[in-house]
């Protein structure tokens, strides 16, 4: 470590310092001890030299200026500045109630905009930490008639491409599943990633130990080989560096063990079946020949972009090698294209437009905030016009005046700056444990970004809220306020203060509306019927994989014997399975025809979500039959293969007759062909956003057994306790590990999670900005009624009416309110049309909500002029007459 | 006759921490000197003021002496305490001494 401090804090203690006669050997010791200190703690010296030089540079200059500000005018600037800091802190400590109240609101309000740029800049701007980020790409399969914009690639595309393609390379695909992992410890189920393409080089960056798998053993046959992930690493092998060598079995297989590969890059495929949420192995995929000429699509590839080439010269490649291929695999590749984008919108795109909403809404808190602030200051400018005119007297330029003013609302903005940053911190461990999945959320944390952005921050709230007050009190002529008592610039000042008000009103709307859309928005999402009863039932995964588990057969029989043994259990209703629950995150979708029909031309299939479930399933998730039967116990492997269909695809296919008796045919390996026999509700399988909009297909389990199966267990009351399940599936096979727990209701909660964060936030803010501006109207109002006391007592004593006066000071407040809710109301309008894409349910111009949003600001606003006109109107005329 | 300085009761502590380190009296070590000795933390700055404050009433001089190379040719302050500052120390610790006289028992130890 370097011998020397922090070169920012050691210049930023030689100037706090100046030219006093000791300030080189303070440095100098400084400097001595930073050296020792550095030698045993080399992280902890530079923290604790920063703490010393603040520590130091503080006292220094509030202790010695006090001499020196009163001994002359010193033309130094940085004199003038110190000066300036020294009255200002003097100034504010004198009224320590209403300067902690402003260093809150803007130290609040600058913590809740730094921790939402927090979320911005940890996973939008931040790259993306592998190699050349920027130059990562996406490409996937495009199918626009049908809107699959970014679908999966089949291996025969993905070899053409990587053979053909020129203006990318490390050309990789990957796949994520979920393997037992046996031998040496607890069997579990861990995630895997299977690539083929140099994964590694493409990720950039080194083993942590040992070393990765290359193109050589991504072959047919190629050496059993895994790399771990460092997760694993520490917690099966304690993080032993002769890991290497060491053989594990995944699911049945040894494989040996080659390299650790850091956490930081890990690579979350965004295709997945089976997933268990985390990557702890990845495998070569060694497709063979045959392997490689699959035309099914379920990879996902990634490349990078070769030096010079630009996103659109790839994708126009791309697209032009899709085009000759068509012409070879018509089969294949009618209505297919192909799609690049960058790795970066695939990993963050969801998120980003919530994200900019939640930062606008903050940085609209700033803004009332601010504007919240700068009232208070203009007030207090215009109480100590006494003392200002003084100094004015006294010889103190205009410049000096604004100076010393706008000093303070610097030494505000920088207290609240200091808040701001201790709040956001904490803000950001607490964002952390409550934010819903966000992607690259483990690495938010304080960056030399988020520190500009706060300092940033800090002066635009000076500037903001110095500004109107620093002009307030330069513009006061001497004479005026001795004659006149300043009655022209009270009447300016006045006017400032209501346009600061009416911005906080208007913003206010803004929000209000903003939040009041997405809490109906959120409403909706949670009341609309999914087609299936979530409630009470518990959902466990588990994977049939292995040599045991070869035959379709096999594992019929052990899920069969499982699902008897806990259908058997005290508490449970039904057990069931299937290949994937609803909002799980798992699709299987494939093409299919009906027999019935003509068969249409190639690429003009009908597309159909796949399910395999057992006979129960529906019972256990209470999916309604409308028509002919349910999957049945009789359904069993040997006799003919039936399926059950959706209200959906059952319409869309047959309009005008029953679907029951109806033939399909399926291509799943091989070609299924089955009868209709159920046509069942509809559910909303990727929640409640999605619409249903094409058929869903459920095939008998038992008569085609997929490896992977989500049990579906129902309780008679309440959510099924999950460890007597985990020990049926024990006494059926105690190599098989249960994971992916879950219940229906989380996992419906997991689908609205983003929805609810966006909401509670929107919702949060918009009280903080009401609350501001209700404080604002008040405060306008109360001393408006304070000034014009003289002038309501007079009225009083000449016989008005107490209602009279009230109605008079409302009618005051609404001519201040009243524009600021139409300007409001044009901006909420405006605005809202970014909501479109998170509301749900409702239109982002919503009468009801808006109509609901004036009035609850008019009310707040009502309120906030209520008090004082009542106070006023309560005055007995004498006294206020006497009122200065 | 020299005015004779009241000390305080930290600047006291500054001047005999002078006196005890004789020859490697610089100000880190005059501080941790203080630190031992009352079991309190010392701030730098608390320390800098007032060794400034003490030199300026003549209570204390220094001399420059050469430093390790971090301090880029910028000597070391060793300080020694002025006839003044040993003449004002002295009336502090007979009043403290007059004082504590009989109250040993209650005072306890004094080391």
């Amino acid at each position: 470590m370097s011998r020397y401090p922090p070169r920012l804090a050691e210049r930023l203690l030689a100037a706090a310092l100046g030219d006093h006669p000791a300030a080189p050997y303070v440095l100098a010791d400084l400097r001595e001890e930073f050296a020792a200190l550095s030698a045993a703690h080399s992280r902890r010296a530079a923290w604790w030299y920063w703490w010393e030089a603040i520590g130091l540079g503080l006292r220094h200059a509030l202790t010695r200026p006090r001499r020196k500000a009163s001994a002359s005018r010193s033309s130094n600037f940085g004199d003038l500045m110190r000066t300036d800091f020294v009255l200002a802190l003097r100034s504010l400590t004198r009224r320590p109630a209403i300067t902690a109240a402003i260093v809150l609101t803007i130290g609040g309000a600058l913590a809740a905009t730094s921790v939402a740029f927090s979320l911005v800049n940890g996973i939008l701007l931040r790259p993306l930490p592998f190699g050349t980020p920027e130059r990562l790409v996406s490409i996937w399969e495009r199918f626009a008639e049908r809107g699959a914009d970014k679908n999966v690639v089949s291996p025969a595309n993905y070899y053409a491409w990587r053979r053909e393609l020129k203006l990318v390379e490390d050309l990789t695909a990957v796949f994520e599943t979920s393997a037992a992992l046996t031998g040496d410890g607890d069997p579990e189920q861990v995630g895997v990633v299977l690539s083929a393409g140099p994964l590694f080089s493409l990720l950039g960056g080194a083993p942590l130990v040992g070393r990765f798998y290359g193109a050589a053993e991504d072959v047919d046959g190629g050496p059993a080989v895994a790399v771990i992930s460092e997760q694993l690493w520490r917690r099966r092998f304690g993080a032993d560096p002769a890991v290497v060598g060491r053989t594990i079995i995944v699911n049945g297989t040894k494989r040996e063990i080659i390299g650790v590969l850091p956490r930081r890059l890990d690579f979350a495929p965004v295709n997945s079946w089976g997933a268990v949420g985390s990557r702890d192995l990845y495998l070569p995929l060694q497709y063979g020949p045959a392997a490689r000429s699959v035309t099914g699509r379920f990879l996902q590839v990634v490349a990078r972009l070769a030096p010079g080439a630009t996103l659109a010269a790839a994708g126009q490649e791309a697209t032009a090698l899709v085009d000759r291929l068509r012409v070879e695999f018509p089969d294949r590749l009618t209505g297919w294209g192909v799609n690049l984008v960058t790795l970066r919108s695939d990993l963050v795109g969801d998120v980003e437009t919530p994200l900019a909403i939640v930062f606008a809404a903050v940085a609209l808190v700033l803004l009332v905030a601010c504007a919240n602030v700068a009232n208070l200051l203009m007030a207090r400018a215009t109480e100590r016009r006494g003392e200002l005119t003084v100094r004015a007297a006294l010889g103190a330029s205009r410049f000096d005046l604004a100076r010393q003013v706008f000093g303070e609302s610097m030494v505000l903005a920088l207290l609240g700056g200091i808040v701001g940053v201790g709040l956001s911190v904490w803000g950001i461990a607490a964002l952390v444990g409550a934010a819903p999945d966000l992607p690259r959320l483990d690495q938010l944390g304080v960056d030399g970004r988020l520190v500009g952005f706060l300092v940033l921050g800090t002066v635009v709230v000076a500037v903001a809220i110095g500004v109107g007050p620093a002009v307030e009190s330069s513009g006061r002529d001497v004479g005026g306020w001795f004659t006149q008592r300043g009655a022209v610039g009270d009447r300016r000042a006045n006017r400032a203060r209501r346009v600061l008000v009416g911005v906080q009103v208007a913003f206010s709307l803004v929000l209000v509306v903003g939040a009041g859309l997405l809490v109906r928005s959120l409403a909706n999402r949670l009341t609309i019927d999914l087609g299936f009863d979530p409630e009470n039932v518990v959902t466990a995964q588990v994977s049939l994989r292995g040599e045991k588990y070869r035959e379709a057969s096999a594992r019929g029989a052990a899920v069969e014997a499982v699902l008897e043994r806990v259908a058997a259990l005290p508490g449970i209703a039904i057990a069931s399975g299937a290949s994937s629950v609803p909002m799980s995150d798992k699709n299987q979708a494939t093409s299919f025809v009906a027999l019935d029909r003509p068969r249409p031309p190639a690429g003009q299939f009908p597309v159909a979500d796949v399910r395999f479930v057992h006979h129960a399933y529906f019972a256990a998730m209470r999916i309604g039959v409308r028509e002919g039967r349910s999957l049945a116990e009789t359904d069993r492997p040997g006799v003919p293969l039936v399926v059950a269909i959706n209200a959906t695809g059952a319409r869309q296919l047959w309009p005008n007759e029953s679907a029951i008796g109806k033939r399909i045919e399926m291509e799943w390996g091989d070609t299924l062909r089955a009868e209709i026999v159920g046509v069942v509700d509809d559910v909303r399988l990727a929640g409640p956003d999605q619409p249903v909009e094409r058929a869903t297909l459920y095939w008998e389990y038992r008569q085609l057994g997929v490896p992977d199966l989500t049990l579906v267990v129902r309780g008679e009351r309440g959510v099924p306790d999950v460890a007597p399940v985990r020990r049926a599936l024990a006494e059926v096979d105690p190599n098989l590990p249960l994971y992916g727990v879950r219940s229906m209701e989380g996992l419906r909660a997991d689908t609205v999670a983003q929805a609810r964060f966006l909401t509670a936030s929107l919702t949060l803010f918009s009280i903080l900005a009401l609350g501001l501006a209700a404080l604002g109207v008040y405060g306008v109002m109360a001393y408006g009624v304070q000034q014009r006391s003289r002038e309501i007592g007079v009225r009083l004593a000449l016989g008005a009416d107490r209602s009279a006066v009230v109605r008079m000071l409302l009618s005051e407040g609404a001519r201040v309110v009243g524009p600021a809710l139409a300007v409001g109301l044009v901006a909420a309008l405006l605005l809202s049309r970014f909501l479109r894409g998170v509301v749900f349910g409702v239109t982002a111009t919503d009468p009801v909500t808006v109509v609901g949003a004036l009035l609850i600001i008019a009310l707040v606003a009502l309120g906030a002029c209520w008090f004082p006109a009542r106070r006023a109107s309560a005055i007995p005329p004498a006294e206020a007459i006497r009122t200065d | 006759m020299a005015r004779i300085h009241a000390l305080g009761d930290f600047e006291q502590l500054v001047v005999l921490a002078i006196l005890r380190l004789e020859a490697k009296a610089f100000a880190p070590d005059i501080r941790r000197a203080i630190e031992t000795a009352a079991n309190r933390p010392v701030s730098r700055g608390a320390l800098y003021a007032t060794l400034d404050r003490l030199e300026a009433k003549g209570l204390l001089a220094w001399r420059p002496e050469p430093g390790s190379s971090v301090r880029a040719g910028i000597p070391r302050r060793r300080f020694w305490v002025t006839a003044a500052g040993l003449r004002a120390v002295k009336r502090s610790y007979r009043a403290v001494a007059t004082l504590a006289r009989g109250l040993e028992g209650r005072l306890g130890s004094a080391s």
